[in-house]
């Protein structure tokens, strides 16, 4: 009988103890906060979702500018006049590593420096 | 007046157009003539080759096909559209082996001839220049040959775009010509996005010099193009907690905003106007909750004028729509977010089984400029309008609390109407120079543990259902967190495995 007990409690312990396993513990990363209360994030985590990129432009002829996201969607049309650097400022995901220049029709990508920047120059006249 | 100010433009264009040293070159060192063609260059029966034998200079040069045929429009290499300078044409060429009857460098112009049929509108093509290969006896040589093509007198800064067309004929035998490092003083003068006619024809019916085609606005000579935030068929969404500096539930739903800004600027990249749209989603609260931003980036007598904002009452807004006692500018979007819903109970669109209410759109027009005439402040432009100049807020309840509690974006300062003595006080961790005069890096709206009250998301986001926190609907959320968001960067899409829907309105 007292074995009878003894099994039974085995078990319910560990049927206790594997449903607040499932519950609340990434078995991938044990070390994981399971919620709010539990974070602690980094000072200058800045909680954000997009950045800013500054693009300098310059060219050798008046061409419209358009930046894109590897996506394709458009974040900036402008104009680029020769002599003029063409300066501006595009909000993307912080996911984005790169963004296409379209210069009239010709077309270049940029990796996006760590400080969020992109110089770019178009110069029709040398090949 | 407009006959004049078209005649205007063409003589401006056509003085620019002789710059001085200008010269088009074309070494082939792309490698890849497509490049060049995309550049308005042709070709006929010439390609390019890294062939060690055939090269002349660089890693790439181009190359005929065999020159057994007189005539000129057989092999040939054609400039874009140019205004010709003066002086030389110079190149470098030479023949594949010594074999053949006769072997001919012949260069040509062809002037721009709006009259023509053909849609290039390429005039007759008027030979000047011939060269014949050099012979030893019976055999060709195949040393590189030096051209220096003195620019006739009649065609030298020609105010007429032209082509200069280079073409190798032959008779007998079976034998290329390689070129090279083709140099031709002048202005290239085409225009890629226009089927490479001469930019001189480009239809600009506001005289704004941008092309019909690029132009937002093809009749408005004040406004040329719009640019989009996050883009033009997506919004970006704003969710609150409202109880600062108390910590909230962590549901983000206390207000909850879609937004999507459109830039409109003009032919001299200066913003004519910005339009906010904002759309109201949510409201889990009880706070009569009011919504607003500053704009960082600029004076605010940058700004003429303000429209589009849904205030009745309470707050003090000035004739140019901004609010009053603010050294930025800053704009009241609505004043109530109850009575946006046009509800008669809190907890708008945070329970799965009330009604779902749906706020009228607000349109926020924020004018830079009128007629090409900016605010007194001086222009604007985009690289002042940043996401991180955008500055948007909620005032907590006004009807009880009053003007003073903001709740804005974590790191983000409070206005000037702002009430200082809120901030450190019950679980905000703020060190503000509000209070603190000597803080070296201010620190705003945020716990001991660095968690925020507000979130910016730059997409679709599905805001969770009352008291059910962020964590529950959106898993990856921690991991992003914890990482300082480096890990699941793209936490909010709406990706297998990225959303738990049960906690989610």
């Amino acid at each position: 009988m007292k074995m009878k007990f003894f099994f039974l409690f085995v078990f319910a312990g560990v049927l206790f103890a594997s449903c607040q396993k499932e519950d609340v513990t990434d078995p991938q990363n044990p070390n994981l906060p399971k919620n709010m209360n539990e974070l602690k994030a980094n000072d200058d985590f800045s909680w954000k979702t997009s950045k800013d990129v500054t693009l300098t432009i310059t060219g050798s002829h008046k061409m419209t500018i358009s930046v894109k996201t590897k996506k394709g969607e458009t974040v900036f049309m402008g104009l680029s006049v020769p002599g003029t650097e063409l300066k501006t400022k595009v909000s993307i995901p912080t996911t984005e590593k790169e963004l296409v220049v379209n210069y009239g029709p010709f077309s270049n990508t940029y990796t996006i420096s760590s400080d969020n920047k992109i110089n770019c120059v178009f110069d029709l006249n040398k090949f | 007046m407009k006959t004049f100010k078209r005649i205007l433009a063409g003589v401006v264009l056509i003085v620019g157009a002789h710059a001085a040293n200008a010269q088009l070159t074309l070494t082939c060192e792309s490698g890849n003539k497509a490049i060049e063609q995309a550049a308005c260059w042709g070709f006929g029966a010439v390609n390019y080759t890294n062939s060690y034998s055939y090269v002349i200079n660089g890693s790439w040069s181009a190359r005929s096909n065999s020159m057994t045929n007189s005539n000129i429009n057989a092999c040939w290499v054609k400039t874009p559209w140019i205004m010709l300078g003066s002086g030389n044409i110079t190149l470098k060429t030479k023949l594949e082996n010594s074999t053949g009857t006769t072997k001919q460098v012949v260069v040509a112009y062809k002037l721009y001839d709006s009259n023509s049929s053909s849609q290039y509108k390429e005039g007759d093509t008027v030979r000047f220049y011939t060269f014949n290969y050099p012979k030893n006896g019976s055999y060709f040589s195949t040393s590189v040959q030096n051209l220096t093509i003195p620019i006739p007198a009649e065609i030298a800064n020609s105010t007429t775009p032209m082509k200069i067309q280079i073409s190798f004929v032959g008779t007998g035998g079976s034998n290329r010509a390689d070129v090279d490092n083709i140099i031709i003083p002048g202005t290239y003068w085409s225009d890629p996005g226009n089927n490479c006619l001469p930019m001189v024809i480009i239809q600009d019916a506001d005289q704004d010099g941008v092309a019909d085609n690029d132009d937002a606005y093809p009749n408005d000579p004040y406004r040329a193009y719009n640019s989009y935030f996050p883009d033009r068929n997506t919004f970006a969404t704003l969710a609150f907690e409202d109880k600062w500096p108390s910590k909230g539930d962590y549901d983000f739903n206390d207000v909850v905003v879609s937004y999507r800004i459109q830039t409109v600027t003009d032919a001299n990249n200066k913003v004519v106007e910005q339009i906010y749209k904002m759309i109201p989603k949510a409201a889990g609260a009880t706070f009569r909750n009011s919504f607003g931003f500053q704009l960082m980036g600029v004076d605010k007598t940058s700004i003429i004028e303000v429209t589009g904002m849904n205030v009745q009452t309470g707050f003090n807004i000035g004739e140019t729509g901004l609010e009053e006692g603010q050294s930025l500018p800053t704009i009241i979007v609505f004043d109530d977010i109850f009575r946006i819903f046009n509800s008669g109970v809190t907890y708008v669109n945070t329970t799965k089984n009330s009604t779902p209410l749906t706020a009228d759109t607000i349109n926020v027009k924020v004018i830079y400029m009128v007629n090409g005439v900016a605010g007194a402040g001086g222009p604007v432009y985009t690289w002042q309008l940043g996401i991180d100049q955008f500055n948007p807020f909620i005032v907590v309840n006004k009807p009880s609390f009053g003007r003073g509690r903001e709740v804005h974006l974590p790191d983000f300062a409070p206005t000037d109407l702002a009430d200082p003595t809120l901030f450190g006080t019950m679980d905000d961790n703020s060190d503000t120079p509000l209070k603190n005069k000597m803080v070296a890096l201010p620190r705003y709206y945020k716990t001991v543990s660095n968690h925020p009250w507000g979130l910016n998301i730059i997409g679709d986001f599905q805001w969770p259902l009352e008291q059910e926190e962020i964590t529950k609907g959106y898993p990856h959320f921690l991991e992003w967190a914890v990482s300082g968001g480096w890990d699941y960067a793209n936490w909010y899409e709406n990706n297998s495995g990225y959303r738990n829907s049960q906690f989610l309105y």
